[in-house]
């Protein structure tokens, strides 16, 4: 602990001297080109290549404004890097973070209710970061999950074209996977991680609960309270049966955290290498599926529940982050500068392929940019038809690794569902 | 008066010479350790400006927090195992090294390089071993042992963490004995020789004995190494299955920057250290005990 305490301090500080170093080095260039407001723009740890492109390209296409860019440290999350700058005093000017991670410093934040590009933004995507009417992020793009499919194994299996929207029910579901089991695949891959199995797949038990906001928030409020009765709830078990069935059509049934340790490249490939025809996971996979195979066609289904959950139909989307002009540090030039950038940044040409070319999906109506992908066209279908439900994402920021690791032993065959219920429940009951 | 300026030049040499050391412990250490338990008794959340003093509250929590002390029990049993196997193995490549064979200098160096290697790497290597290469041999020649990835069952992933220690520190645990083996007296070494003490009588009576000095280092050594140990332990299993290899800095450090529970996790690590200290000094004392004079 000291260890690493120290070892944050010394990087800080040599962090800081680096800082201070490249920034006077600007200042010189800066000097000759005339006034520029310098500002520092952290856009969050994926992608580098083509945030670094972006950035270029709006400091050539800029006469005011100097962007620089901050990339993420190295084994650390955006939030812990974010802490670490502000104790040393230069946070950036932009930055990218989670909607619960907004929540926490909006007395460091710059309102931004008033940015043009809000009036674009799909509906529901700024209510997570909006306090007392004022708006602190603005959404930096879109990501959806659902059962991702792979079109090439399940025609060549039903011999026909295949329709994604002949599968909404479990017995639907499971009539498609006994066919592909017939066939010699398996029918299903699992990503063993803990964010996966306790972020994306447990949070539809609580957006399941009303399409209402304010009943979901009530239903973990209550969770909190330890009054809710989670192991009798009927959307847990409506997403439990589904899981179990998962389970029992799962690649790595005799093992099923066999690939706990690696990152999802292993489940990618075996989509990619038609191995199993059905993947619970989302549209950021499209970058591993697509190094191992460019040809294929890929989409999703949504995840087969009752006809009676609010969910059904639907596939999840989320805001995997927010864009925000720091407040506190910075001069006013500064996080006006900071606001230009964002504006450009979603209403440019180049701002809006940014996002495709990033494979994600834009979070703005007026994004024109054409989506190739089949993943993502799969994806912006269901959000253009409205066939979408916002991911829950008011929960604890170590809710993964609490919550995924009770569905890693439901998983294992380490506890059964009423011990899924009741750790689940002991988790919530222990939070403030 | 000529005392007088003797004092004053034994200052001058010792601000000279000890000076720069002592003003940076001081700053990087000294500060940094009592800002720390400064800090256990507020509700500071790493980030914001001001903070409360809230007494005993973290006290209280981090003796409750029941994974906290899941994960040190699991740390007992993981310095116990990596203590006593790199220490055993270190001192018998050492013994072996020092014997005169041929190319044993080419074994020296092999032993030793997994040291050079950051813990970081190191785990990501083993990781892709236990992960790919072992599966692989296991689903090629059917063998049960490597069926499955060592990382994805608590016991296997625990003992995965232990082979990865023990691969790491062994090299340099080497190091030491083979220093103390190498400086023992010749002529006590003859001596014994002639008065039948050969092979493990030779080993067991004036070997160890003699080098009781380096055993104090190697096992302070590994057990502070063991007890720290948070870079492998992220690298390879992420605390993963299910936590179930989370060892204690790791829980520590998870506590404070990612259940953000900053003075609890502050706190956590305090009773670690002092638990660490307390543990190294009896270990230290009871082999000093042990060292005799040849």
């Amino acid at each position: 602990m000291r260890k690493k305490l120290l070892s944050v301090l010394m990087s800080t500080c040599m962090a800081a001297g680096l800082l201070a170093g490249s920034g006077a080095a600007a200042m010189t260039a800066e000097a000759a080109e005339g006034e520029k407001t310098k500002i520092t723009v952290y856009l969050g740890g994926d992608a580098a290549d083509e945030n670094q492109k972006i950035i270029e390209t709006f400091n050539e296409q800029s006469d005011t404004i100097e962007a620089e860019m901050v990339t993420l440290t190295e084994g650390s999350s955006g939030y812990e890097m974010l802490t670490v700058m502000y104790n040393a005093g230069n946070p950036p000017t932009v930055y990218f973070m989670e909607a619960g991670d907004v929540l926490k410093l909006t007395d460091k934040l710059t309102d931004l209710s008033d940015m043009e590009c809000l009036q674009y933004a799909n509906e529901g995507t700024t209510e997570d970061v909006t306090v007392d009417g004022v708006v602190y992020g603005i959404p930096a793009n879109l990501q959806a999950y659902g059962i991702m499919y792979n079109k090439r194994v399940l025609e060549s299996v039903m011999g026909a074209d295949f329709d994604p929207s002949t599968i909404t029910t479990r017995e639907e579901f499971k009539e498609v996977c006994d066919k592909v089991q017939e066939a010699g695949i398996a029918p299903v891959a699992i990503s063993p991680f803990d964010w996966n199995l306790g972020n994306h797949w447990f949070n539809q038990v609580y957006s399941g609960q009303s399409e209402n906001r304010e009943d979901r928030d009530a239903f973990v409020q209550s969770l909190r309270e330890g009054t809710a009765d989670l192991e009798n709830n009927e959307i847990f078990n409506d997403y439990m049966d589904t899981f179990d069935l998962l389970m029992e059509y799962n690649y790595y049934k005799d093992n099923p955290l066999e690939t706990v340790a690696d990152g999802n490249e292993k489940q990618a490939q075996l989509m990619a290498l038609d191995q199993v025809a059905f993947w619970f996971h989302g549209n950021w996979a499209t970058a591993n599926l697509r190094t191992l195979d460019e040809e294929g066609e890929y989409g999703f289904i949504p995840v087969p529940v009752s006809e009676s959950n609010p969910n059904s139909g639907k596939i999840c989307t989320l805001v995997p982050g927010y864009f925000c002009v720091e407040g506190s540090t910075t001069t006013e030039e500064e996080q006006a500068a900071g606001k230009e950038f964002l504006n450009w940044l979603i209403n440019s040409e180049e701002g809006q392929q940014y996002v495709i070319d990033c494979g994600n999906i834009p979070a703005y109506t007026n994004n024109e940019a054409t989506i190739e992908e089949s993943v993502s066209q799969s994806a912006v279908e269901y959000t253009n038809s409205g066939e979408t439900f916002p991911m829950y994402v008011m929960y604890p920021s170590d809710h993964a690794t609490q919550v995924g690791a009770s569905m890693q032993k439901y998983l294992a065959g380490e506890i059964d569902r009423s011990g899924l219920a009741q750790e689940i429940s002991d988790y919530w009951a222990s939070q403030e | 008066m000529k005392k007088k300026n003797k004092a004053l030049k034994n200052t001058m040499s010792f601000l000279v010479f000890a000076g720069p050391a002592v003003l940076v412990f001081f700053a990087v250490i000294l500060v940094a350790f009592f800002n720390g338990i400064q800090l256990t008794f507020t509700d500071w959340n790493g980030l914001s400006d001001s903070y409360q003093y809230i007494g005993l509250t973290n006290y209280a929590n981090a003796l409750s927090d029941t994974a906290f002390w899941d994960s040190l029990g699991r740390t007992f049993k993981y310095v116990v195992c990596v203590v006593a196997f790199t220490n055993i193995i270190a001192f018998l490549i050492a013994f072996f090294l020092t014997r005169g064979y041929k190319g044993q200098g080419i074994f020296r160096v092999a032993f030793f390089t997994p040291n050079l290697i950051g813990g970081v790497v190191l785990g990501i290597v083993w990781k892709f071993v236990f992960s790919q290469v072992f599966t692989q041999i296991g689903s090629k020649y059917g063998m049960a042992l490597f069926k499955n990835n060592w990382l994805s069952t608590p016991d296997s992933a625990f003992i995965a963490l232990v082979v990865v220690a023990v691969w790491q520190l062994a090299g340099y645990l080497m190091l030491i004995y083979m220093a103390g083996i190498i400086s023992l007296p010749k002529e006590v070494q003859e001596a014994a020789r002639l008065d039948g003490a050969v092979g493990w009588k030779n080993i067991r009576h004036i070997v160890i004995p003699l080098i009781m000095p380096s055993v104090t280092i190697a096992v302070f050594m590994s057990i502070k190494t063991a007890f720290m140990a948070y870079d492998v332990n992220l690298a390879l299993t992420n605390g993963g299955p299910f936590q179930s290899t989370e060892l204690v800095a790791m829980r520590v450090y998870n506590e404070a920057f990612q259940a953000e529970n900053y003075g609890v996790g502050q706190t956590e690590a305090l009773i670690l250290f002092a638990i660490v200290a307390v543990i190294s000094i009896i270990q230290v004392i009871l082999t000093k005990s042990k060292e005799v004079e040849a």
